[in-house]
C-alpha cells in the first residue's frame, strides 16, 4: 500500500521538528553539548549501584544525573576486581581508548600507574576539586600520589570491624564484647556450638582464600601490635605479634571454631556463612552492615560491629582496640582517555559533598572527613570507621611487586593454620622470601 | 575417478584447479590460525626471554626465566601434582566411562534419557559446574555431606586438607569430563560387528572373554585417541582448581596451570608466565606426538613400519 503525504504537510512538520530542536539546543546549550559527549569508567557492580542507585542500592538517587544532564553521557563498564586490573594493565597501554576513567583498587597504587594513567595534577590546579585534599585521610591521599603527581582520587573507602551476631552470642551465655585478642579466643570458644537440629555455629572467621589472606591476617597481627611489612618496607612478618596471631588461628582452627573449609571462604561465602546464623563473631568491612542485616539474611536485627580487639598491654589513655586496616577504591584517569576533560569533570562532580553524601546513602563506604563525622552521628558502624580511619592504614605498603607478596602470605598463613607447619619457622621462611621480593 | 591435485614431477608440483580450490579452502584457515596462534606464540617466545612486566622496563633476560622456573620448588611441586592428577583423573574417567557405555550397550530402557543425562555435564558451562560442585561439597551445608550423613557414614571434610582438597578436585574433573569416554566408547562398541560376537558365543565364549578378547581390542583405537585428548585437555586443568581452592591449603593442590596464571596475572611476571606457558606447550606437543605415534601403529600396524 502507498501511502500519499501531500508536500506542503511534510514540510511544515520537518520545518516544525527542526526549529523545535534548534530551539532546545539554542534554550540549554548544554544539553545539547551533553547529548554529543560521553565518558566510559570501568568499575565494579557496587561501585556502579552506589553511583546509579541500582542493584542493591535501588530506590536511591542516582548521582550522574545533573552530570548527565549538564556535561556529557556516563556509560559503565563493569567487570570483577581481577578484570579491572587487567583492563588497567592493557587498556593503560594505550594512547588512545575508548575507556576515559577506571576505579583502581588501592592495592595495584604502585609505581606501574604511571604507565597507564593521567596525572591530575594540571587539572586540579585548573579546577580544584571541592575540599581536596584537606577532607580526605592523609595517607589515603600520599597512597594515591606517585612521584608528586595526583594519580587516584579516593571515592569508595572502608575499614573492617568485628561483627557479632547477638543471637549466637546470647545463646551462648556470652556477655559484652571482646576487648582483647584473649576474650575474642575465649568468646570465640564459647560461641561454637551445635543447634537442637545438628546445625553447627562456629564461634569465629575470617577470609581465609589465598587472596584475601593478607587482608584478614594484617587484621589478626595488629591485635598483637604486630604487622606484616611497615610502610617504610621493613619485614616484620616473623615478629612476635605475627607468630601469636598465627598460633591463635592454628588453635582456632584445630578446635573447630573456624569453619574446616576456611582455605577456601572468600569474602562471598563468609557473608553468606554469616548471614545463614552459622557464625557468633567475624571480621568483616564496615559496609557490610547492609548485606547482614538486608534481603534474605537470618540475622536481621541481630547484627553489632564493635572495633577489632588489642592486647591490654597496648592500651592508651585513648586507644583501646585495634588499628584493623584501612582500604579504598580511588578513582582515576587512563593515559589515552578519549575525553579527558569531560573525564575530569566528573571526577569534580563525584567528589562534590552532595553526590558523596547521595552515594553513601546508595552504600557507598564514604572516603571525606566531613562525611564520616556526619554518619557517624547515626550510624555506630560508621563511628567505629571514624575512629579507625584516624589511626590506621592500609594492610600492605605499595609496591610493584605486592602481588606476589600477598600470595606468599596467604601461601604461609594457610600451611601454619591449615597444615599444621610451626608458626615461626614457617613466617621466617616467608620474611626472607617477602625481603628478596622487595629488594 | 582419477583427478591428481598436485603431484611431484621432477620435485615441482603441478597446479592445476582443484590445487588452487584447495588453497583457497585451506587458506583462511591456516591464515588464522598464523595470526591467531602462531604469531602470538612467537610474541610469547621473545617474552620469555625477557622480565617483561606491565607498566615496567622491559629488559632482555636471556635464559633466566627457563633457569629460575626449572629451579623453583613449587614449580617441580606443581610439576608433579600435576602429573599425579592427570594419571588419576584420566584412569578414573577411563574407568568409568568405559564401564557405563558397557551398561548402556546392552538395551536397557530409556537408554536416550541416560545418555542425555550421561552427557549434561559435559555440556554444563565449567564454572558453573565447579561453582554448583562447590556448594555441594561444601562441609557446612553441602548436600553431598548431608547425604553421606544421613547414610549413616560419616562426613568427609572436603577442602579442609590437602589430601581432601585435591579428592574434591579430581571428583569433580572426572564428573565433567567421563561422559566424553562414555560416548566414544559407546559408538565403538557398536560399530563392533555382531558376527564376531555371535561367532564367540557359538565356540563357548562367557561375557568376560568376548569382552577381554574381542570388545575391548576393537575399541582400543578410539579409546587411545579419547585418552590423548583427556591427557592433553587434564594436563591444562585450570578452572576447577583456580574455583575451588586456589591452589590451596598452602600450594598443596596447585598445578602447572595455575602456577602460570598466578606468575603472569597475580605477580605480573608476563616473562616468567611465557617461559611457563612454552614448557607446558612442549610438553604437550611431546607427549600428543608420542600418543598420536603410538595409537597410529596400534590403528595401522602394517603402514608404521
Amino acid at each position: 500500500m502507498k501511502t500519499n503525504i501531500p508536500r506542503r504537510a511534510f514540510a511544515a512538520v520537518s520545518a516544525f521538528a527542526l526549529g523545535l530542536l534548534a530551539a532546545t539546543a539554542w534554550s540549554d546549550p548544554a544539553a545539547a553539548q551533553a547529548a554529543n559527549r560521553e565518558v566510559t569508567i570501568m568499575g565494579l557492580e557496587v561501585h556502579l549501584n552506589n553511583l546509579r542507585a541500582q542493584g542493591f542500592a535501588r530506590g536511591g538517587v542516582d548521582t550522574l544525573a545533573d552530570f548527565e544532564r549538564d556535561v556529557a553521557k556516563v556509560r559503565f563498564s563493569t567487570g570483577t576486581t581481577n578484570v579491572l586490573q587487567e583492563a588497567l594493565q592493557r587498556i593503560g597501554m594505550l594512547n588512545r581508548s575508548e575507556e576515559d576513567l577506571i576505579f583502581v583498587n588501592f592495592a595495584d597504587a604502585n609505581v606501574r600507574l604511571r604507565n597507564f594513567l593521567t596525572p591530575l595534577n594540571d587539572f586540579v590546579a585548573k579546577e580544584p576539586i571541592a575540599n581536596f585534599p584537606q577532607n580526605w585521610s592523609p595517607g589515603m591521599v600520599a597512597a594515591s600520589t606517585l612521584g608528586n603527581q595526583l594519580y587516584l582520587v579516593p571515592f569508595r573507602c572502608g575499614t573492617f570491624t568485628l561483627w557479632t551476631n547477638t543471637e549466637n552470642a546470647k545463646t551462648a551465655g556470652i556477655s559484652g564484647l571482646p576487648k582483647t585478642p584473649e576474650e575474642l579466643y575465649e568468646q570465640a570458644k564459647a560461641g561454637t556450638f551445635v543447634r537442637p537440629n545438628g546445625e553447627k555455629v562456629f564461634g569465629f572467621t575470617l577470609r581465609g582464600d589465598k587472596w584475601s589472606l593478607n587482608e584478614d591476617y594484617a587484621m589478626a597481627v595488629r591485635m598483637f601490635g604486630g604487622d606484616l611489612v611497615t610502610p617504610d618496607m621493613k619485614v616484620v612478618i616473623n615478629e612476635a605479634g605475627s607468630v601469636k596471631a598465627a598460633e591463635m588461628l592454628r588453635r582456632m582452627y584445630v578446635e573447630g571454631i573456624i569453619p574446616p573449609n576456611w582455605a577456601t571462604l572468600d569474602g562471598g561465602a563468609m557473608i553468606q556463612l554469616f548471614r545463614e546464623g552459622r557464625v557468633t563473631m567475624t571480621f568483616g568491612a564496615s559496609s557490610w552492615g547492609a548485606q547482614f542485616e538486608g534481603g534474605d539474611s537470618k540475622v536481621k536485627g541481630m547484627t553489632v560491629p564493635s572495633h577489632i580487639p588489642l592486647s591490654r598491654e597496648l592500651w592508651t589513655d585513648k586507644i583501646t582496640y585495634s588499628p584493623s586496616i584501612v582500604w579504598f577504591w580511588g578513582i582515576s584517569m587512563f593515559k589515552g582517555a578519549t575525553d579527558k576533560e569531560a573525564g575530569y569533570q566528573l571526577i569534580r562532580h563525584m567528589m562534590k559533598p552532595e553526590v558523596q553524601r547521595e552515594a553513601a546513602k546508595n552504600g557507598n563506604g564514604p572516603c571525606t572527613a566531613d562525611l564520616f563525622a556526619e554518619l557517624a552521628q547515626t550510624q555506630p558502624v560508621m563511628k567505629i570507621a571514624q575512629e579507625i580511619f584516624a589511626i590506621s592504614r592500609t594492610p600492605l605498603p605499595a609496591h610493584p611487586r605486592m602481588g606476589q607478596v600477598r600470595d606468599l602470605i596467604g601461601v604461609t598463613v594457610q600451611n601454619i593454620v591449615v597444615n599444621g607447619a610451626p608458626a615461626k619457622a614457617e613466617l621466617d621462611k616467608a620474611a626472607d622470601q617477602i625481603r628478596r621480593l622487595l629488594d | 575417478m582419477s583427478r591428481t591435485v598436485a603431484s611431484p614431477a621432477a620435485g615441482r608440483y603441478r597446479f592445476n584447479a582443484n590445487t588452487w580450490l584447495a588453497a583457497a579452502l585451506v587458506g583462511p584457515v591456516l591464515i588464522a590460525v598464523v595470526a591467531i596462534i602462531v604469531a602470538p606464540s612467537i610474541e610469547l617466545l621473545f617474552m620469555s626471554f625477557t622480565d617483561a612486566s606491565p607498566g615496567m622496563e622491559t629488559k632482555w633476560i636471556g635464559l633466566k626465566n627457563y633457569t629460575h622456573i626449572l629451579s623453583d620448588p613449587v614449580f617441580r611441586a606443581a610439576l608433579l601434582r600435576n602429573v599425579l592428577f592427570v594419571v588419576a583423573v584420566v584412569a578414573l574417567e577411563m574407568v568409568v566411562g568405559i564401564c557405563i557405555a558397557l551398561l548402556l550397550e546392552n538395551p536397557v530402557r530409556l537408554r536416550g534419557l541416560w545418555m542425555a543425562l550421561i552427557v549434561a555435564p559435559y555440556a554444563v558451562s565449567p564454572i558453573v559446574a565447579v561453582v554448583m560442585w562447590k556448594y555441594m561439597l561444601d562441609p557446612n551445608f553441602g548436600v553431598v555431606n548431608f547425604m553421606i550423613g544421613s547414610a549413616g557414614l560419616t562426613p568427609i571434610a572436603w577442602f579442609t586438607s590437602a589430601g581432601t582438597s585435591m579428592a574434591g578436585i579430581i571428583l569433580i574433573a572426572v564428573w565433567k569430563e567421563f561422559s566424553f569416554v562414555t560416548i566414544v566408547s559407546f559408538a565403538a562398541l557398536k560399530a563392533i560387528p555382531n558376527d564376531f560376537i555371535e561367532a564367540a558365543r557359538i565356540d563357548g565364549a562367557v561375557y568376560r572373554q568376548i569382552l577381554r578378547h574381542i570388545k575391548l581390542p576393537m575399541i582400543l583405537p578410539a579409546l587411545s585417541i579419547v585418552m590423548m585428548f583427556r591427557i592433553i585437555y587434564t594436563l591444562r586443568e585450570f578452572a576447577i582448581v583456580h574455583t575451588t581452592t586456589g591452589g590451596g591449603p598452602g600450594t598443596s593442590t596447585e598445578i602447572l596451570a595455575l602456577y602460570l596464571y598466578k606468575e603472569a596475572f597475580r605477580y605480573l611476571n608476563f616473562g616468567v608466565g611465557a617461559a611457563t606457558g612454552w614448557l607446558m606447550l612442549l610438553a604437550t606437543l611431546m607427549l600428543a606426538g608420542f600418543l598420536v605415534r603410538r595409537t597410529y601403529r596400534g590403528m595401522f600396524p602394517e603402514r608404521s613400519r
